[in-house]
Parts: structure tokens; C-alpha cells; sequence
């Protein structure tokens, strides 16, 4: 057979927001909402200089829910240079853009192919560039948002290539992070006889299987808190006999990390934020001078618990921002620093571009970092397990909390008496059947922490 | 916990009182008002403070004095024995405990002392178990619902008010979140808006149906404007053809008009093509040379004219060379007159000079006396020796006179002298006689008294050092022999040397001090205070050796020294009366028998008296110094006298011999005067002039002959010059005579003549030059005039060739036929200017279909032809514009839709206020979830805890009412106690029971509670008249309960009542407990 080699995306979602904005400053903002045009720059730039004979793209390409002209307008502009090159793209549609939503008209340049949705997978011969066959791709779009069928038993590879590329939109093995769509069986793909599962839908990166291999390549840009580290596509080598070999290529315009800072042993709130600093800092020279989205979480026991708990975190994060500001290089201001020049602060990191080396794109590459979020998820310096023995009414209330911790339907009927006024909301009850809050083992953790706490308090 | 005893300083009613309760039991008894609630009220304030002054009842402030406070004694299982103090105005009313660090008192918060000591009960908690009044019991029977549950399982609960402070705050926190109904919560703001910001995104347009409308337009747009482009270049043609032949129309008609007229002309024929162009030169040359000949012709005419007019005059021409050379003589002649004006001025001022000269010099003096008289070299020098021996006989007498004048004042100078010298000699010789102490008159004597007054006092002075360095010398002998009476002797000496001392310090002294003084006065003073001071001294000695000569042989020897001494000095006095007048005064250092002391007391001159010996001396020494200085100054001032008086004569020796020479030199002059005067009368000079004066009149006759002169010589010029004018008059006159007007002015003005003769003989000559002018002009314009006729002619030959050439017969016959010739020029080239224009731009095709048009059409057809090509063009034209615009709009919006992204931005604040509710709602939720965790744990709790409280309440009931109940229950939930019968089994509700029976359940209750909560060790309880209202059977009861519980709970019970019998009672079934009374002795 012929080595060939192609590029696996899935989950673009070009055109849809991200979350948790609020505060950032216009710079950032501008960063953000440049980040996954960005990303989609750099795949198509990337399949451009690395030779890559194909592309294919497994679903959910955009958001058709938020309707952005702009998303369509860039994909067809990206789709129209790979094109112009002899690149072939193959795609499919998943259930953020099915085929059914109206789409801008945008005529798809030659050597583009959507695959459709009715009946059994249809499949079109790749090429690599210089016009040798190189392999089979199938592909079934959704033709609606949710396709809760299993779509493996329609894919049937056909005869005539070496190499067989499956792309699919599903969830597989039900992951609980993900809606379950087209819900399939990791064992089911691997008997299907095709050589390659490009899948789609899941936003982490992972190898399923090998031989055949079964790969989600994740989303290319994290949109939000929970979507942190590198956020890409694969490049993926076929050679003569068929061995495949996977490279990872980061894409993402910006990206979301989330550094714990330990509160064991800090004094006062001056070493916390020093601490904290250096955390942020370390997190940031991990991001291959990109913009960084910062979740900073601030964990475990100690003398400071109290203090966060009284006053909040918003002093701490305004103060926070404040010095990474000042040592991203005094007036980051809109754009920031550009490239090299941005680093001072940051001088240890490896690497001769530095922290915050921007992209070769420069739209999204100018380096920042921005804490978007500070968490405080200490506890009081209280020994749980010594408050669960004792008796009295903390101890009390921290045995109730362990017990309804192993007892799903206690906790519910706990859960849904204490949430009963935000019910009343329907805004609020989506929010939290959504699974929008924090999981209900983790609120009550937390509630029997703060319990306690209270109650012991000034002893 | 137990209390040993309370002392009350000052409490309510009670001051000043300890009571004793050292016992596991107290019975306090005492009637009505006799303090038992007070003594209630202490022990609650000891421990948990005083009410404030909003609540005077309880704070009990005292009534008869003493310190609002007090102290307990106590004694803890844990912590031994401890005083706990509190006072109203001390510490703020904080406890201060003593005991736990031996005596120091501990300032402590109410908390502390609450966790140390009272097991965390709060003052409500132990108020209503431990320290419990009627009131406070029946407190029970008035809560409900939920407050039973938490009055009866958290009253005494430590954590009890800690929960209620987070169950505050958590739902505080809550509040401030979220509300179902509240608006201005973060909560509910950020839902509003959520539902702002969807309102608009669903206002906002659709930009994929946009974008796609859009592209359909624009297609439909772009196949509309491909139509109208390619109708455009047809309807352009047709308007461009209407309309250029409407333009051309005109010309077109012209050039038909042109072919018709040029068919009618001949042919040029024989003319030559630039024929015209030669014939309108030829005529052109010829009219320019007869217009040259008529004007040479009558240029000569003029000319001939003029020169008839000219004629000159030659005699007056001939005149003009003399006329030069009189004109040159004539300056001459205007230059002597001037010289004869300036001569005869020249004579008038020699003439004053002469006179003034003249009248200076004497008053007869005139010009003949002058021309007369002659004074030479001979009588200037006669003049001159009279003055030089004038000047040296006046000369002398003044030398004389003054040698005179200065001795006679040398002589008066001298005179003065002399005198002056004699007044010293004899004021010198007179003074100081009175004033001299001394003795001797002269130098010589006075030296040699002096010296041998010296001599005396040198061996005196020797004598006395010799004998005091035998008696120091003897002194010390005996002190070395004596060791024992040694201090004696030395005594002594010391005290005669001291004694001296003394003496000779104040002699010293005085003697010092009177010599600061001048003067021989200042000097007998001192003198004299020297000899009162050294008097001391013998009478100080006497004492001294008084006692010493007691002692020993050594005061004998002394004495025969002193005598020795006393008879040098002796002679040193002598000596002196021979140099001093008044010598006693300076004798007394050196000799105490001056003074007729006896000697025989044998007192020694000490180092005192020789000091002062030595000053006198010294003294004495320098006065007869001063004493042989005065001496020697007499001698001196008497000698000077002397010299003066000779100098006096030798002056007036010499002023007799110079007033004689003086005489002598006065009669030599007057001599001399007389000669001169003589001398002059001679001359003829006025006698009384100077030699000066003489000289200078002769100086003023010699220069008034000088001008004398000079007037002779100038009257011998003028005399020439007058002949000299005559002649040439004369001359000018003869010459004049042909000019009439020079010749009227000849006589008056001969120069003025000259001039206007030459004048006219200047006009002449200018006439004879002009006529030959005009001959050489008129040659010359006959020359012209015939050069011209013979061009003529030849150009006229020319023409008649000409002629010949086109068969012309002549000049008219040969314009003619030019003009013809011309005009069939002027028409070919309109035609092909016109043909021209009309095929500019046009292929051949265009030529054909224009000249088709036109042709076909006449102008009214092409004028209307053309209006409706120009709409047709026009219409298109406009059509094809707005498809234009409109397909730019569209691109544009396209491209707009393509490029901004206007719901993006409201996307982004939805997520980003989706975060921030999640945020809020999170920690709503947690705070909600830790609330329903306090409300599910306290219903564990509840339920968890109430059997057992309630078991050990059943027990204590049943023993309370002697069986009557065996079960007390409070249902979970509901807000009544149930109390089940032990008789029948039935269900009572507690609100139904007597009064009596109720306080019993309560004090179950009570009990019970009591036991629960107590953490450590058991705290006492005060029980305050709780058993009025049970009967004999149920006192005996509880107190039999009661004493069980004091001794199974080792817990201390205080018992206030009024009631004997209560207090026979619980005496009677507790005699281990201690009775005190209160309020009554």
C-alpha cells in the first residue's frame, strides 16, 4: 500500500462563546473570541506545511445553536486553502451542527466532502497529493441534534483500499462528562474491520484502542474552566505496512489551565499570594507561550481557611491579577506584551521564545495570563475524623454527612429539600438538572465541612 | 463542683454577710424577705455577672451599703479550691478568680470562666437547670413547637448557641444571595439579566438566513446587470449616429452648394500660381518710388528759397581781430583800477598810524618836527649806562639796610637769652635747700657719707647672719640630745624665727608700700612704717625665748650675740646720722637701743629685720643717687649763664658798623639822579622820565618816520596809473565807431562797448556759415530726384512683360483675370476643409450610413431621430447604474454579515453571567445543603437523645409522684408532653395536670436535663421554694429523690425556703445536710 498521512480533528465548535468571562478585560476577551479561528489557522496551516494528504474532521465543526456566520465563513476559507493545495477534506456533521440546521450558503470547493446521513455509511476514495489512492473514508452525518441510535452497525467497510478511516460522532463507553449520542461499545469498533475509528464528540484526548486504533483527538480550542491543557489533533502517519503512528499537534489559540495552590503552612495572606504567583507562573511556562486562562484553586487545611471563608476570595483574586499584571510587564493592556519582550517576568521558563512567545499567527499569540477564577476549596483546620467520633452536634452533623456520602438516594432527598427554593426557579432548576453546580457528594463534603467549622469555631 | 461559701459584701438587701455552705446539702431557711432570693440572685451574678442597669430588679444593687458584690469559695474536683470575686465597679464586673496560680488574682472573661469552671452552660441554660425559682419552672409549660424540641435537647447544649449564630449567618448568607421573589439579590439580578440578554439575542436578525437572502439577491442582481451591459454599445451607436448627423447636416448642404459654384468658374489657364502674389508687390513698389520723387522735389524747393534770404556784413567781420586784443588789455585796465583803490586806502591808514604814533610820543610833536629831528645808536647807549649805574647805586643802599634790620635782631635775641640763662642759674642755686635730708652740702662729701654708711651696715648685717647660723646650729645639737624635750627647743627656735619673720614681713611691707611712692615725702614715710613694723618684732622674740631660756644655757649665749649685733648696729646708725639730717627714722632695723630698749634683754635682729635693713638701705641708696644728680645740674645751669652775656656784647659790637655803611650808599644815589635829569632837559625829553621811558619815545619817533615814507612812495604810483587809464579809453573809442550802440556806451562803460560789439560780429558769422549749408543740401537732393526717375522707369518695363505673358492688353485686362484665378482657389479648399470634417472619426462604413441618414432625413426627422436614440441610451444607462449600486450594497453587506459578528458579544456576557450564577448558585446551594444538614442532624439529634433524657425524667417523675407516672414522652415534632399513668396505662397531656403535679413533672424534667448536659463534674444546684404546692407525701418524695441524687451524683443542692416544715423535711431525710438560718438570729 501506499504511506500516506492526514490530519484527525473533531469538535471545532467554531463560533460558540466561552465560559466564564466575566471580569476579563477587553484584551483577553479579544483573545478568547480569537482563539478557535486561531486554532482552525493553525490546523489549516498545519496540514499545509506538514504534507498531509488529507484532512478529517469528525463532527460538531460548529455551533449552529449560536448561528455564527463568522464560524461558517472561516471553515469554508479554510476548507477553500486546503483545497487549493490538493488537500482533501472529509467531515462529518455531529449533534452541535446537524444537517438538518440551516447554514449559510457557502459552495464547497472541489475535493470537499460531508458525508450525508441516511442509510449505511457511504465512503469516498482519499488521495494523497500526488493522486495515488490511499485510502477509504466513511463517515455518517447527524441529521438532527440528537442521535441517540447506535450508528457502528451502519459502517461497513467496502472493498477496493488497504486502509479503512471511519469517522464518527459518538460517545463511546458512555463517558458521564458528555451527552450520550450514538452510544456504542469500544468492542463493537474494534470487530467492525475498519483500520482507523476517527471519532468525534468527546473534548479529551484519547487513544481507545490500538490496531485498529479508536481516537478521539479531543476539541481543538478548551472553551472552558473544566477544558484545561493542550487542546489539538492528531497527525497521523500510515506507513506501507499499514503501522500508524500518532502525533499529538497543539492548536488551541489560548489555553485553560488550572493550578492548585496548597494553603498548609501559609501564614498570611501576603505568602499566600506569593505563593500563589509562583503556582500561576509555573502553570503559565507550561503553556507553550500561549495565552493562559487561569483557574488558581486554592486547597487543603490551614490558618488562612477561616480568613478566605469570612472574607471571600474577591480581594484575593483583584490582588492577584494585580501582580500578574505588574510582572506580565507593567502595562499588558490590550495585546499585552508581544512575543519575547513579555517574558521578564517569567525568565525561568524553558525554552527560547519564552512563557509568552506568540504563535506565528499573532492574533491570539500575544501573551497573557488571566485568572479567571479563584477557588477556594480549603477546609478548617479541624480533624474531621476525630469531630465524627465525638459527641456532640458537629460530630453529629459530620456522621450524617458521611453516612448519606454512601447513600445516593438520602443525599438526593437532603439535596433536593435543601435546593427546593432555587427549584422554584426554572432558570436555576436547568442549571442545576444540568448538572451545572458541583456534584452532590461534593456539595455536602462542603457543607458539612463549613458545618463544622462554624461550630468549632474559637476554640 | 461545690460552693464552701458565699460572702456577700453587698447584694440587694444583704451586706456584709458569709454564709457557710460547706456541706453536700444546705437547707437555707428564713421568712419572707429575709434575703433567701437574694442569695439566689448572688450566686447567678457571681457566676454569670450582674444584670445591667436596664435591669434593676435582678442587679441588685445594695440597699444598706457595702460593695456591690462579693465572693465564693470553691471547690473544684479539678481544680481544688478557688475564690471567684466579682464586684460591679471592679474589672468591668469580670470575674477574678484566685487559686489556680496560688494567690494571684485572674481577670477573666465570662466565657473562660464559663468553659473552667460551669462545663460551657450558658447563663440561660444554668438559670433554668441549675439555679431554679417557680417562675423559671413553669417556664417549661409555656414554650412550643420547635422551641420545645430545642429548649429541652439544646438549652444546656454547648453548642447550642453557637448553632443558632450559624444557622443565623448561613441564612443571612442566603439572603443576600438569592430569593425566589426578591429582585435586587445577585441572584435574581443576574436571571434578569439572562432574560435581558436572551430577549435581544432573539431581537437580533438571523445572519445565515440574511447571508443567504443577500447572495440570492446579489445573483439575480449580477444576470440583470449582464443583460443591460450588453444591450449598452447597439443604443449607444444609433444615439451617436442621430446625432452626429444632425450636427453635420449643415456643413453637408454647404458642400453641396460649393461643388454647384466651383462647376460654374473657368480654368486659371496661362497665369503662373504666385502671379498674384507678384503683380500686388509690383503695384506695391511702384507707388513707393512716386511717392519718393514728389518728395525730393519739393525739399529742393524749400531749400532754394531759404538760401535767397541770406546775406552777411564783412566790415564788421574785419574788425574782429583788434577787437581781441583790446578785450585782453581791457582786464588789464580793470586790474589797475582796482590797484589804485587799494592804494589810497593804503596811504589813509599809514597817514592814522603816523598821527597816533606822533601824539604818543609828546604833545608838540608833528610830521615836519619829525622829518627834523634825529636821536642814534649814540644817545640809546647814553641811556642805557644811566640805567645800569641807577639799578647799582639803589641796589646797595637796600643791601645796606637790611644787614642792619637782621642784627638788630640777633641783638634782641641775645638780649633775651642772657637774661633766661640767669633766672635758671639763680632759680638753680636756690632750690632744693630745704628739702635735703642730707647731711653734706656737696658731691664729695655726700659720696664719701654714703659709703662709709654702707660699710657699717654690711658688718652689721654679717654679724647677725653669723650669730642665727650658730643658734640654729646649737639648736638642732640639743634636739639630737634630747629627743624627748626636743619639740621644746625646736619650739622655741621656730618661735623666734617666726617671730622675726612676723616683724620683718610687716617692716617689709610697709617699707614696700611707702616705696611705691615718689619722692623724698613718700620716702621718710616708708621709712618711718618700716621702723613702727620691725618694732614688733624684739617684743614677739622676748616671749618666745622667755620660755626657752627656762629650759636651758643656750638663751645666755644668745644674749651675748645680741649684744654683739645691737653694737654693730649702733655704728651703722652713726653712719647714718652723718649722711641724714634726720637719721633716727631710718635706724630702727638695725638698732633697738636707738630707742633705749635694753639691750641686755638680748634680742637678735631676726632674717625679718635684716630684710628690712636691706630695703631701708637700698632706699637710702637710691635717694642719695637722685642727690648727686641734682648736685651736678647746679653746676651746669651757672656756666651757660656766663656765655650768654659775652655773645651780647660781640652783637652790639657789629650793629654799629653796619649803620655806618648804610649812610653812605643813600648819598652816592642821589647823586647820580641829578646827572640824569641834566641829561635828558638837554635832548629835549621831559625831564622827569625813566631810562626806560626815554627809550620807548625814542623807539615811537623812529617807527612814526618809517611811515612818513611809505605815504611818499604811494602817492608816486597813483600819479602812474592815471596816465595809463586815459590812453586806453582813448583806444576803445577809436574802435567802437562802426557798431552804433557800442559806440553810445564807448565813453560811459568801454568794457560793456567791447562786449556788445563782439556780439554782433559773433551774429554775422553764424549767418555766413548757415547759407553754405543749404548750397551743399540742395546739390545733394538734385542728385536724388534724378536716381528715382530712372527706377521708374524700369519697374514700368517689368509690368508690360507681364502683360505680354498672359495676354493681357493691360492693366485692368491682367487684374481681372487674377481675381477669377483667386476665387477658384478659395473654393477648392472649402470643399476639402468641409469633406473632411464631415469623415473625422467615421470608417468608411459610418461615411455610408451618415450619408444614407442624410440622404433620408430631413431635419426635422434627424432632430427626432436623435431624441429618441438619447432616451433609449439614457434608460439603459440608469438601469445599468442602479444594479451597480445596488450590487455594491449587497457586497458590502455580505461582506459586513461576513465580518462582524454582532451576537457574539451578548453570547459572551450570557456565558460570562452563566458563570457568575453558577458561581452564586453554588454557593447558595452549599450554604442551603449545610442548612438542611443542621436541620436533619438536630432531628437526629433530637431523636437520638430525647429517650434517654426522657427515661431518667420518667424515673425522677415516678419517684416524685410516688408512682403516680411511670413515663414522660415528648413526640417529636409536636409541642406537648405527654405523661403516660402507671395506674391505667393512659396518655396524659402535661397542660392538663394539676398545678401541683405539673411543677413535679418540670422538676423531673429539670432534673433530668441537669444531668444531660453536665459534661465534667456535676454543678451545684439552687433550688428556690419549689416544693409549696406539693403535699406532705410528695415533699417526702422529692426529698427523699433529692438526697439520692446528692449522694449518687455527688452533686451539690442548696435548698432556700420559708416553710419549716419543707425545711424539717428535707433535714429529716437528708441529716447529712447543713441548716442555716437567715434574717433572724
Amino acid at each position: 500500500m501506499n504511506p500516506f498521512r492526514f490530519i484527525h480533528a473533531a469538535d471545532l465548535h467554531l463560533g460558540s462563546p466561552f465560559k466564564g468571562l466575566a471580569d476579563a478585560p477587553e484584551h483577553v476577551r479579544r483573545g478568547l473570541a480569537e482563539a478557535e479561528y486561531a486554532a482552525l489557522r493553525r490546523l489549516t496551516d498545519a496540514a499545509l506545511e506538514l504534507g498531509a494528504d488529507f484532512v478529517v474532521i469528525a463532527g460538531d465543526l460548529f455551533d449552529s445553536a449560536d448561528r455564527s456566520l463568522r464560524a461558517q465563513a472561516a471553515l469554508h476559507r479554510s476548507w477553500s486553502r486546503l483545497a487549493a493545495a490538493g488537500v482533501q477534506v472529509f467531515a462529518i456533521h455531529g449533534n452541535h451542527d446537524p444537517l438538518g440546521a440551516e447554514r449559510a450558503r457557502f459552495d464547497l470547493p472541489e475535493g470537499v466532502h460531508i458525508f450525508g446521513a441516511g442509510g449505511s455509511a457511504e465512503h469516498r476514495p482519499a488521495c494523497r497529493r500526488d493522486g495515488k489512492p490511499a485510502a477509504f473514508v466513511y463517515g455518517i452525518s447527524y441529521d438532527r441534534r440528537a442521535v441517540t441510535d447506535n450508528l457502528v452497525p451502519r459502517y461497513r467497510p467496502a472493498a477496493g483500499a488497504d486502509f479503512h478511516i471511519a469517522l464518527l460522532h459518538a460517545n463511546v463507553d458512555g463517558d458521564p462528562d458528555h451527552d450520550a449520542y450514538a452510544p456504542c461499545r469500544l468492542g463493537e469498533l474494534t470487530a467492525a474491520g475498519f483500520q482507523y475509528w476517527a471519532l468525534g464528540h468527546v473534548h479529551r484526548r484519547r487513544v481507545l484502542h490500538e490496531y485498529p486504533h479508536v481516537v478521539y483527538p479531543g476539541n481543538m480550542q478548551g472553551r472552558h474552566p473544566g477544558e484545561t491543557g493542550a487542546k489539538g489533533c492528531w497527525l497521523v502517519d500510515v506507513d506501507v505496512s499499514g503501522g500508524v503512528s500518532l502525533t499529538f499537534l497543539p492548536q488551541d489559540g489560548v489555553r485553560w489551565l488550572a493550578c492548585h495552590v496548597p494553603i498548609e503552612g501559609v501564614a498570611d495572606e501576603e505568602s499566600l499570594l506569593d505563593l500563589a504567583e509562583r503556582k500561576a507562573a509555573e502553570a503559565a511556562s507550561s503553556a507553550e507561550g500561549r495565552p493562559v486562562m487561569l483557574e488558581v484553586v486554592l486547597e487543603g487545611r490551614g490558618p488562612l481557611h477561616r480568613l478566605l471563608e469570612a472574607r471571600g476570595a474577591d480581594e484575593l483574586l483583584a490582588a492577584l491579577r494585580d501582580r500578574l499584571a505588574d510582572r506580565a510587564g507593567g502595562d499588558a493592556g490590550p495585546g499585552g506584551t508581544a512575543g519575547g519582550g513579555g517574558n521578564d517576568g517569567f525568565g525561568d521558563s524553558p525554552g527560547g521564545g519564552g512563557v509568552f512567545a506568540g504563535g506565528s499567527d499573532g492574533s491570539a499569540g500575544r501573551g497573557w495570563v488571566w485568572v479567571h477564577r479563584l477557588t477556594v476549596r480549603t477546609a478548617p483546620e479541624l480533624d474531621l475524623d476525630r469531630l465524627a467520633e465525638e459527641d456532640s452536634f458537629a460530630g453529629e452533623a459530620v456522621r450524617l454527612a458521611r453516612r448519606l456520602a454512601a447513600d445516593p438516594e438520602g443525599r438526593e432527598a437532603l439535596l433536593r429539600e435543601a435546593l427546593e427554593p432555587m427549584t422554584r426557579n426554572a432558570r436555576l432548576r436547568r442549571l442545576i438538572e444540568s448538572g451545572g453546580l458541583a456534584r452532590g457528594d461534593d456539595l455536602l463534603r462542603r457543607a458539612a465541612a463549613r458545618l463544622a467549622g462554624m461550630l468549632e469555631q474559637g476554640d | 463542683m461545690k460552693i464552701r461559701s458565699a460572702t456577700i459584701d453587698g447584694f440587694g438587701r444583704l451586706s456584709g454577710v458569709t454564709l457557710d455552705f460547706d456541706a453536700d446539702a444546705v437547707i437555707l431557711e428564713g421568712p419572707n424577705e429575709a434575703g433567701k432570693s437574694t442569695v439566689l440572685g448572688f450566686v447567678r451574678a457571681m457566676l454569670y455577672g450582674f444584670a445591667t442597669r436596664a435591669n434593676m430588679p435582678e442587679r441588685q444593687e445594695p440597699v444598706y451599703g457595702g460593695r456591690h458584690g462579693g465572693r465564693l469559695t470553691i471547690v473544684s474536683e479539678r481544680l481544688g479550691e478557688l475564690v471567684l470575686e466579682r464586684y460591679a465597679n471592679a474589672a468591668g464586673g469580670k470575674p477574678v478568680l484566685r487559686g489556680r496560680r496560688g494567690d494571684a488574682p485572674e481577670t477573666l472573661e465570662q466565657r473562660e470562666l464559663e468553659r473552667l469552671l460551669l462545663g460551657g452552660l450558658t447563663g440561660k441554660a444554668y438559670r433554668q437547670l441549675f439555679a431554679v425559682g417557680l417562675s423559671e419552672l413553669r417556664d417549661l409549660g409555656a414554650v412550643q413547637g420547635e422551641e420545645l424540641g430545642r429548649f429541652l435537647y439544646h438549652a444546656g447544649m454547648a453548642d447550642g448557641r453557637r448553632l443558632a449564630e450559624a444557622e443565623k449567618s448561613i441564612r443571612d448568607a442566603m439572603d443576600k444571595l438569592y430569593k425566589p421573589r426578591g429582585s435586587a439579590l445577585p441572584v435574581n439580578t443576574r436571571l434578569a439579566e439572562l432574560e435581558r440578554i436572551e430577549r435581544e439575542l432573539r431581537a437580533l436578525p438571523d445572519p445565515i438566513g440574511r447571508y443567504n437572502e443577500t447572495t440570492a439577491a446579489l445573483e439575480q442582481t449580477e444576470a440583470e446587470l449582464r443583460e443591460v451591459e450588453a444591450r449598452l454599445p447597439e443604443l449607444a451607436r444609433s444615439r451617436d449616429d442621430a446625432a452626429r448627423a444632425l450636427k453635420l447636416r449643415e456643413k453637408w448642404l454647404r458642400l453641396r452648394e460649393l461643388d454647384a459654384r466651383r462647376a460654374a468658374l473657368p480654368d486659371p489657364g496661362r497665369l503662373p500660381a504666385d502671379a498674384g502674389t507678384k503683380w500686388r508687390m509690383w503695384t506695391a513698389e511702384r507707388d513707393r518710388l512716386e511717392r519718393e520723387r514728389l518728395r525730393l522735389d519739393a525739399a529742393l524747393r524749400e531749400a532754394r528759397s531759404e538760401r535767397e534770404r541770406l546775406t552777411a556784413r564783412e566790415d564788421l567781420l574785419a574788425l574782429e581781430p583788434g577787437l581781441e586784443r583790446m578785450l585782453q588789455s581791457a582786464e588789464a585796465m580793470r586790474a589797475l583800477e582796482r590797484s589804485c583803490a587799494e592804494w589810497r586806502a593804503e596811504r589813509r591808514h599809514e597817514e592814522e598810524r603816523l598821527d597816533a604814533l606822533l601824539a604818543s610820543a609828546g604833545p608838540d610833536w608833528t610830521a615836519e618836527r619829525l622829518r627834523g629831528f634825529a636821536a642814534g645808536v649814540a644817545e640809546r647807549d647814553r641811556i642805557r649806562a644811566f640805567r645800569a649805574a641807577l639799578g647799582e647805586a639803589e641796589r646797595e643802599a637796600a643791601r645796606c639796610a637790611e644787614a642792619e634790620r637782621q642784627i638788630a635782631g640777633q641783638e634782641r635775641e641775645a638780649l633775651a637769652e642772657s637774661a633766661a640763662a640767669e633766672a635758671a642759674a639763680a632759680a638753680e642755686s636756690g632750690a632744693g635747700g630745704e628739702d635735703d635730708p642730707f647731711v653734706p652740702r656737696t658731691a664729695e662729701a655726700l659720696t664719701g657719707a654714703w659709703e662709709r654708711f654702707e660699710d657699717a651696715c654690711r658688718a652689721w648685717e654679717m654679724e647677725v647672719m653669723r650669730v642665727q647660723g650658730e643658734l640654729s646650729a646649737r639648736s638642732s645639737r640639743a634636739a639630737g640630745r634630747r629627743a624627748d624635750a626636743g619639740g621644746a627647743v625646736g619650739g622655741v627656735a621656730a618661735a623666734l624665727v617666726s617671730a622675726l619673720g612676723a616683724a620683718g614681713f610687716a617692716a617689709a611691707y610697709a617699707g614696700a608700700h611707702a616705696a611705691g611712692l615718689d619722692g623724698a615725702l613718700a620716702w621718710a614715710t616708708g621709712a618711718v612704717g618700716a621702723g613702727l613694723a620691725a618694732l614688733a618684732a624684739p617684743a614677739l622674740a622676748r616671749r618666745g625665748f622667755g620660755r626657752g631660756r627656762a629650759d636651758g644655757p643656750q638663751a645666755g649665749e644668745a644674749l651675748a650675740a645680741a649684744r654683739r649685733v645691737a653694737a654693730y648696729g649702733q655704728r651703722a646708725t652713726e653712719a647714718l646720722g652723718a649722711l641724714l639730717r634726720r637719721p633716727q627714722e631710718a635706724a630702727e632695723p638695725f638698732a633697738p637701743p636707738a630707742h633705749g630698749a635694753p639691750p641686755a634683754h638680748g634680742a637678735l635682729p631676726g632674717e625679718a629685720q635684716l630684710a628690712a635693713a636691706a630695703a631701708v638701705r637700698g632706699r637710702l641708696q637710691r635717694a642719695v643717687q637722685a642727690r648727686l644728680d641734682a648736685l651736678r645740674e647746679r653746676g651746669l645751669a651757672a656756666e651757660r649763664a656766663l656765655e650768654r652775656a659775652r655773645r651780647l656784647e660781640r652783637i652790639r659790637a657789629l650793629r654799629a658798623e653796619r649803620r655806618a655803611a648804610l649812610d653812605a650808599a643813600a648819598a652816592r644815589l642821589e647823586a647820580l639822579r641829578a646827572e640824569w635829569q641834566s641829561w635828558l632837559e638837554a635832548l629835549g625829553l621831559p625831564g622827569g622820565l625813566s631810562p626806560e621811558a626815554a627809550l620807548e619815545t625814542l623807539d615811537r619817533l623812529e617807527m612814526a618816520a618809517g611811515h612818513l615814507a611809505a605815504i611818499a612812495r604811494l602817492d608816486a604810483r597813483l600819479t602812474e596809473a592815471a596816465a595809463r587809464l586815459r590812453e586806453h579809453r582813448a583806444a576803445v573809442r577809436e574802435l567802437c565807431a562802426a557798431e552804433e550802440a557800442a559806440a553810445r556806451l564807448a565813453d560811459d562803460d568801454p568794457s560793456a562797448a567791447l562786449e556788445r560789439l563782439r556780439a554782433a560780429i559773433r551774429r554775422e558769422a553764424e549767418t555766413a556759415a548757415a547759407a553754405a549749408a543749404l548750397d551743399a543740401r540742395m546739390k545733394e537732393l538734385e542728385r536724388e530726384l534724378r536716381e528715382t526717375d530712372a527706377l521708374l522707369a524700369g519697374h514700368a518695363e517689368t509690368a508690360r512683360a507681364w502683360f505680354a505673358a498672359a495676354g493681357a492688353e493691360d492693366e485692368p485686362a491682367y487684374e481681372r483675370l487674377l481675381a477669377e484665378a483667386r476665387e477658384a482657389r478659395e473654393l477648392d479648399e472649402e470643399r476639402i476643409r468641409i469633406g473632411v470634417e464631415l469623415a473625422a472619426g467615421l470608417t468608411d462604413e459610418d461615411r455610408a450610413r451618415m450619408e444614407a441618414l442624410l440622404e433620408r432625413h430631413d431635419e426635422a426627422a434627424l432632430r427626432n431621430l436623435a431624441e429618441r436614440t438619447e432616451e433609449a441610451y439614457r434608460a439603459a444607462e440608469d438601469e445599468r447604474a442602479r444594479l451597480l449600486e445596488q450590487r455594491g450594497r449587497l457586497s458590502e453587506t455580505l461582506a459586513r454579515l461576513l465580518a462582524e459578528d454582532v451576537r457574539r458579544p451578548l453570547l459572551d456576557e450570557r456565558e460570562a453571567i452563566l458563570a457568575r450564577l453558577a458561581d452564586d448558585a453554588e454557593r447558595f446551594a452549599e450554604l442551603a445543603v449545610t442548612l438542611a444538614l443542621i436541620r436533619r442532624t438536630r432531628e437526629t439529634f433530637e431523636r437520638e437523645r430525647q429517650p434517654a433524657v426522657l427515661r431518667r425524667a420518667s424515673a425522677y417523675a415516678a419517684a416524685l409522684t410516688n408512682g403516680r407516672y411511670r413515663r414522660i414522652a415528648a413526640p417529636f415534632g409536636r409541642s406537648t408532653i405527654e405523661l403516660e399513668s402507671a395506674e391505667d396505662g393512659r396518655v396524659v397531656d402535661a397542660a392538663f395536670l394539676s398545678r401541683g403535679a405539673a411543677e413535679q413533672i418540670y422538676l423531673a424534667i429539670r432534673l433530668a436535663l441537669a444531668d444531660e448536659v453536665e459534661t465534667d463534674e456535676p454543678l451545684p444546684m439552687l433550688l428556690d421554694d419549689l416544693f409549696v404546692n406539693f403535699d406532705d407525701a410528695r415533699l417526702d418524695a422529692a426529698a427523699g429523690l433529692l438526697g439520692r441524687i446528692v449522694r449518687e451524683r455527688r452533686r451539690q443542692l442548696i435548698f432556700l425556703t420559708c416553710h419549716d416544715h419543707t425545711a424539717e423535711r428535707l433535714a429529716q431525710r437528708m441529716p447529712f445536710a447543713k441548716r442555716i438560718r437567715l434574717g433572724s438570729p
